[in-house]
Order: structure tokens, then sequence, then C-alpha cells
């Protein structure tokens, strides 16, 4: 579904990324784990086309209509609209904006891009109860500015409702289980997983090992300074928790 | 014309039989003319000269031959024409309102001076009402005051509301200008907020690219008692916004909300005083500004906590969005602490949208165009969702709507 290859990029004249190779398929989950700085989070926003970012090299190729194709022709909205999201590790607050009208503009502007009909609110509120319910999210959410006065975990639980609205085929979490206690991470773990289908993929982006007690990876990578020094299967995520990162370093 | 000819002509209409309200008249007339537009408050015009919109003022005008446009709101409305009452009815339960000349004596330690244009509107002193709210009257249903200026002329009218203890009620103070007129709005509204009652102040407007606005309000409020303010500044050529927050008794709370729009050459200065006087106050306040063009905005705002007002709170917010390169901004905050444990905060910033939340809106598959006018719209409608009151919070989100849609094309295509 997604390939990348010998990416390089660079925020403000530093290299982050220096040299990724990374291929995930339809139905897997992909961990990307590593310590702070090491570049995680810049992979994810590139993928999602952050104009902050200035890939210098490499590619990015994306299944789009069972063709690959490469994503720097792509602008961020494009990116969205062809399966790609992004969910964040700090979410936004917009004041004025309320969540409904976030959701319903977001949700027909990727129904318009792949030719389905908008809903209008009543049945997008119909089609919204579902997603709310799943989350165990009141439905005052609604009517709330955008993450506005949310507290962390309500800030995570908002983006993975955007996500079950949205329907994506790639999802990049990114350090979608900080900030949350563990009641909020198995809800939003429940989120993730019943969101799962031979179809989509995600790839999760995390510091600890905790997350995937409950989201099981099909592979883990261990990011650092830039590039990808070990890939495995799950138990290589419990090798880290015990013995960190330094022996992977080191070697 | 010049502050000697403008004596002159204010002395040559006034109605010499009103007595008491004659005698202050004549008094701030003559204060009006030997100190012109000074300053009462060092400084808090530095940005907005008065004098200079003024120059094509007089007191008595041409008045406009367009009809009055329709009134029509689903809660009670107080019409009044330059000042005149022509219309109240309906009015919610526990509330009555009377003209405000025959009291003038009853309540005339109440009209301060404050600003630089006290002196002008005493001596002008257009009649206006006095709003009453009963002692334990919680009134759901707003009421509206509507001035309609219809004449080329200064309108200095005077309102006054008084909340009794327990009591509640919003009350929409709307400006409207009939056809184009080239005028001036003087206003000053007191409110005064006894023991437990709260009273919601929203002000808003619609006026043409002639007008000169100048409005003030002053609020006493006393122990257990809020007032909450918000006030739009939507058009005008000219617009200056006082507001003064009494907190005098403890567990006095006061909020202060404004917006203003500009585009074009207009000009927008809100200027805001909260004064803790008693401990345990509390206040919070924020002033945003959406701008384009070349116009420019003033946001002033005072926070001064008297030296035994202890365990204040107090925040003060001011953000501004410009929209063009021209657009000029000054902010102001003013923190004046005398007591040492009080909490207080500020913060002002003044820019465009950040690249985070027009990316945050693209990362949903909003493209660019509609991100950034969803944000704006959004910046400016923060103000509106602090109207307690629904069914005004409701009509005036419509207003601010339209106007977002004609000054900056915000919200359209959506």
């Amino acid at each position: 579904m997604i390939e990348i290859k010998n990416l390089t990029a660079n925020v403000d004249g530093n290299e982050i990324l220096k040299g990724i190779n990374l291929t995930v398929k339809k139905g897997e989950v992909h961990a990307i784990m590593g310590p702070n700085g090491s570049g995680k989070s810049t992979l994810s926003k590139i993928i999602a086309g952050h104009p902050a970012y200035e890939v210098t090299g490499g590619e990015i190729n994306f299944e789009i209509n069972g063709k690959m194709k490469s994503l720097f022709e792509l602008d961020p909205a494009q990116r969205a609209k062809e399966g790609i999201f992004l969910g964040f590790q700090y979410p936004i607050e917009v004041p004025g904006v309320s969540n409904f009208t976030f959701l319903k503009e977001s949700f027909n502007q990727i129904c318009e891009a792949q030719g389905l009909d908008k809903m209008d609110d009543e049945a997008f509120l119909k089609h919204l109860r579902t997603k709310l319910k799943l989350l165990e999210m009141n439905e005052s959410f609604l009517e709330r500015s955008v993450n506005e006065g949310f507290s962390g975990g309500e800030k995570k639980k908002n983006e993975i409702l955007q996500m079950a609205v949205l329907n994506p085929r790639l999802s990049l979490l990114d350090e979608t289980d900080s900030g949350l206690d563990i009641d909020a991470l198995k809800i939003v773990a429940n989120g993730v997983n019943a969101l799962k289908t031979r179809f989509n993929a995600t790839i999760l982006v995390t510091h600890y090992q905790r997350l995937l007690d409950y989201i099981v990876p099909d592979q883990v990578h261990v990011l650092y300074k830039g590039q990808i020094i070990k890939s495995g299967d799950k138990s290589l995520a419990l090798e880290l928790e015990e013995k960190g990162y330094d022996w992977l370093i080191k070697g | 014309m010049n502050i000697e000819n403008l004596a002159a002509a204010i002395n040559e209409k006034m109605d010499k039989t009103e007595g008491v309200l004659n005698d202050f008249k004549k008094t701030h007339l003559a204060l009006f003319l030997k100190k012109g537009f000074k300053e009462i408050v060092p400084d808090s015009y530095k940005f907005t000269n008065m004098e200079s919109f003024f120059k094509d003022c007089s007191p008595d005008g041409a008045v406009s031959k367009d009809p009055l446009p329709s009134f029509e709101t689903n809660f009670p409305t107080i019409i009044l024409n330059d000042g005149e009452m022509i219309l109240s009815e309906d009015l919610p339960d526990g509330v009555t309102v009377r003209q405000i000349k025959p009291h003038f004596n009853e309540y005339k330690t109440l009209f301060t001076e404050s600003n630089s244009l006290s002196h002008l509107h005493h001596a002008l002193f257009n009649d206006g009402v006095i709003i009453e709210i009963a002692k334990e009257t919680q009134s759901q249903t707003p009421l509206r005051i509507l001035n309609l200026i219809s004449k080329a002329s200064i309108s200095a009218q005077t309102n006054l509301i008084l909340a009794h203890p327990m009591s509640k009620l919003t009350v929409i103070e709307e400006t409207r200008v009939v056809g184009d007129v080239s005028h001036a709005v003087v206003s000053e509204t007191y409110i005064v907020a006894q023991k437990g009652a709260h009273l919601e102040h929203v002000s808003v407007e619609s006026e043409t690219q002639l007008g000169l606005n100048h409005s003030s309000l002053t609020a006493q409020i006393d122990q257990d008692a809020s007032v909450s303010s918000v006030i739009f500044t939507t058009s005008g050529k000219m617009n200056r916004k006082n507001l003064t927050l009494n907190l005098n008794a403890p567990g006095s709370h006061g909020e202060s909300y404004a917006l203003f729009l500009t585009s074009g050459s207009e000009h927008s200065d809100i200027n805001t005083e909260i004064n803790h006087r008693a401990p345990d106050s509390t206040s919070n306040q924020i002033a945003k500004g959406i701008l384009d063009g070349e116009s420019k905005g003033v946001f002033t705002g005072k926070i001064h906590i008297f030296p035994k007002a202890q365990r204040v709170r107090s925040g003060q917010l001011n953000k501004n969005l410009l929209l063009s390169k021209k657009a000029h901004l000054h902010s102001q905050p003013q923190l004046e602490i005398f007591a040492d444990d009080v909490k207080c905060s500020h913060g002002s910033t003044t820019g465009q949208l950040s690249d985070d939340e027009v990316f945050y809106f693209q990362a949903r598959g909003i493209p660019e165009d509609k991100a950034r006018n969803l944000l704006a719209m959004g910046f400016g409608l923060e103000i509106v969702q602090k109207i307690q009151n629904l069914k005004v919070r409701e009509y005036v989100t419509e207003i601010i709507r339209e106007k977002l849609a004609e000054k900056f094309s915000l919200g359209r295509g959506l």
C-alpha cells in the first residue's frame, strides 16, 4: 500500500531523516518505536504532507486506484482524500469551529473526492452516533469547539473519532497513546482494532510497548537518528521494553 | 466644526425648560468648551484622535428620507429613534422601562465622566431608557434596545440598566443607521448590578462608512453579582468603545468579550478598564480583532487591582488576525497590580493563521483556501459563542456571519 524508499528530509536545515526504507501492505499494522528525537513524528508528518519539512531525497509511493503513485505530487488535503490519515500527537485547538462542522466538512470533502454523495446534517449525525458509541464519547462533544478545553485523553479520542468517520486506508497514529490513562488507552485501542480490515493499514508511532499490548503489530521498527536500525515482529517490542534502546544503538 | 462652533451650536439648541438637567448640561458644555477633547485618563486616546473626527459633524443636520427598516426579531424590543422612544412592548416579566429624562434628578450621581467625550455627551444628554429588573426576576427572555440613527447629527443617547438583587437579564443594544447620513454616536450606558444580580450586555451595530461611533459602558458590580459585556464592532469609519467594569464587593465578577472587524480604511479602538476594588473578585477577558485592507485597530486592556483586593483572579487575552500586510494593530495590555496575593494572566498575539492550524484542517481533506476561510471565521465566532443567552447568541451569529462574508468573504462557498 505504501512504499518508502531511501527517504531523506530536513527541517530548518537539519537533516532529520537519513534514508528511510519501509513498506506496509494492506491489512498490516506496523509500529515505529525509538527514543526521543529519532525522527518518528517527522516521518508521519512527511507522509501526511506537513509543509515545514523539506524532502531532500528518496520517494514515497502510495497505492491509488491499484497503481503506485508518488505522494509528493499531492498536497496534504489531496493525500487525506486518497485515504491517508494522520492522528496528531498534539491535536490543534480551534475555538469558534464546532466539532460537528469540522467533522462534516471533512467527511463531505472526502465523500466528494471518492465520488460519493454528501450527507445532510441529519444523516451525518446518525452516522456519527455509531462512531461516538464506539469511542464511548458523549454527543455533547459535537457542539464543542474542536479540541478546545478538551483533556489530553479527550483530544486523542477525538482524533480516533475523526479516523472512524473518515475511514482511511492508511492511518498514521502519532503517539496516540501519550497522555492516556489505562481506561482511555483501552477505548482508543478498541476503536482502532474495530476499524481494522483486510483493506486498510496502520502505522503506530509510539514510545512505549504498552499500546502494543492492545493493538498487536505485524512488524516493529526501531528508528534511531533518522534511520531504521532494526525491524522484527512483535517480540522486538517486548525486548525493547526489557532492555531499552542501548543494546541496539551500541551494536 | 471646531470646538467653539460645536459648543455654540449645542448651546443654541439647548432646551432651557429642563430644570436640573439643563443646569447639568450647561455645566458640562462650559467644561467641554474649556477642556475640549482632553483625556481624562492620560494616553487613553493615544492612537485615536477624537477631534479630527468631529470636523464634519454638527449637532443638527439633515434627516434621512430612507424608510425605517424592519425590526422583527423573536424577542421584545424597545425602539429609540434618535433617542426618542417610539416603541416598547411585550417586556419580559419583572422588567420595566421608562424614559430617562423625567427621572434625571434621581440618578444624576451615576452619570460620571470617564472619557474624553463625557463632557460632550453630558452637554447634549439625549434621552434614552431606564431598564429596571425587579428583585429576583430571572428572565430567560432577552430585551433588545434598537437605536435608530436617521439624522446627520450627534446622537448622545443615555441608557441606564438597574438590576435589583438576585435578578438576571440579557440586554442587547443594537445601533442601526438609516440611510447614508454622516452621523456621530456619543452614547453612554450605565449598569448597576446589585447583590447577586447577573446582567449580560451585548452590543452590535450596523453603520455606514460615514459613521463615527463612540460608545461607553460603565458598570458597578456589587457582591456576588456579575456583568458580562460582549461588544461587536463591525462597521463604521471610526469606532471607539469604552468599557469600565467596577468590581466593588467580594464575589463580584466581570467578563469582557470584544470582537472588531475592520476593512478598507476603518479605525476601531477598544478600550477596557477592569477595576478590582474588592478582594475575592474575579474577571475574564478576551478581545479579538480581524483586520483587512489598510484598517487600523487598537486594543487597550487595563486591569487595575486595588491595594486591599487580595485573592483576585483575572485573565486577559488579546488575539488579532491580520488578513492584509497594510493593516495595523496596537495592543496594549496594562496590568496595574497593587495587591500581592492575586492571580493575573495576560497574553497578546497578532499575526496570520498558524501553519499548524491550516495543516490540521488539510490533513482532514479540507483544501487550504477553505481551511483558512473556516479558521478565520471560527476566529471571529469564538466571541459570539461567549454570549450566554441562546436566543441572542443565535441572532448575533447571523449578523456576524453576514459581516464576515461581506467584509472578508469568509464563510462563502462552504
